[in-house]
């Protein structure tokens, strides 16, 4: 049994919306760089590709992929100067991860503080 | 997340850019009918943005001033009172607007200001995060 199990798979969700914070700054004090094209970081979770039956601890175990890509927006509406960013749209992506990392980080506390409960015999 | 800076450092950059062009804007405004020591009219003064990616990461695009660069051009008045007018009594004068200065300028102002609004929003997640160590 992994007591981390829940935190660990909330770090990587809290680690991806930290990274993803910082792509979207970039985005917002780029707004006036000429030829600048928006960039995002998007996450890709896939299922396992092959169901495999594990017998033994010892076997590869079936895990889901997490992958991180940074992807360069073309096209959308550009201006001038060859710029794709909107202010205000980056604004709302900002304001969205935040409350993303947020809840995660929430979760993460709330299920460390189980455990800190457990440990102690007694609700905090 | 040892890098909590570096986000505030994006911020940061983005601000000092939008700062560099205010200037740039009121430089020149108050020169919009001025000379240079040679006498040649003022040159309008633009500054030039470029996207810098840090080479470690990816991710962390900054922006920085490359140049500011001096747009020659002037205007041609007919003035002949002037102490300034040629012989046929046209006058020299720098090649700026005022309105497109004026209008430069309130985008520069919406750009710093969504930059500081976006720094504070960084400072307000770390400030979550320094409570979730207590």
């Amino acid at each position: 049994m992994d007591i981390f199990r829940d935190v660990n798979i909330l770090k990587k969700y809290i680690n991806f919306t930290w990274r993803r914070h910082k792509v979207l700054l970039g985005n917002l004090a780029n707004a006036d760089t000429p030829n600048y094209k928006r960039r995002d970081l998007i996450f890709i979770v896939e299922p396992p590709s092959l169901p495999l039956k594990t017998t033994s601890p010892k076997h590869i175990k079936n895990f889901r992929k997490f992958e991180e890509k940074l992807v360069v927006f073309k096209g959308g509406l550009e201006g001038n100067d060859r710029n794709n960013v909107s202010i205000e749209k980056e604004f709302a992506e900002i304001v969205k991860n935040k409350l993303a990392y947020e809840t995660y980080l929430k979760f993460a506390m709330g299920s460390l503080n189980t455990l800190n409960s457990v440990i102690k015999g007694r609700a905090e | 997340m040892m890098d909590i800076f570096n986000a505030l450092d994006i911020s940061a950059s983005g601000m000092f850019a939008q700062r560099i062009r205010m200037n740039t804007i009121a430089s020149n405004l108050a020169n919009y009918e001025s000379y240079k020591s040679d006498g040649t009219p003022y040159n309008r003064l633009v500054p030039v943005f470029e996207a810098v990616e840090n080479p470690k990461d990816p991710t962390e695009v900054y922006v920085r001033v490359r140049e500011i660069r001096e747009i020659p051009g002037f205007k041609l008045i007919y003035d002949p009172d002037n102490p300034n007018a040629d012989e046929r009594g046209y006058v020299r004068l720098p090649d700026i607007e005022p309105v497109k200065e004026m209008v430069d300028m309130i985008t520069a102002v919406r750009s710093y200001e969504a930059n500081l609004k976006a720094f504070s929003l960084t400072k307000e997640i770390f400030e979550r995060t320094f409570e979730a160590w207590k």
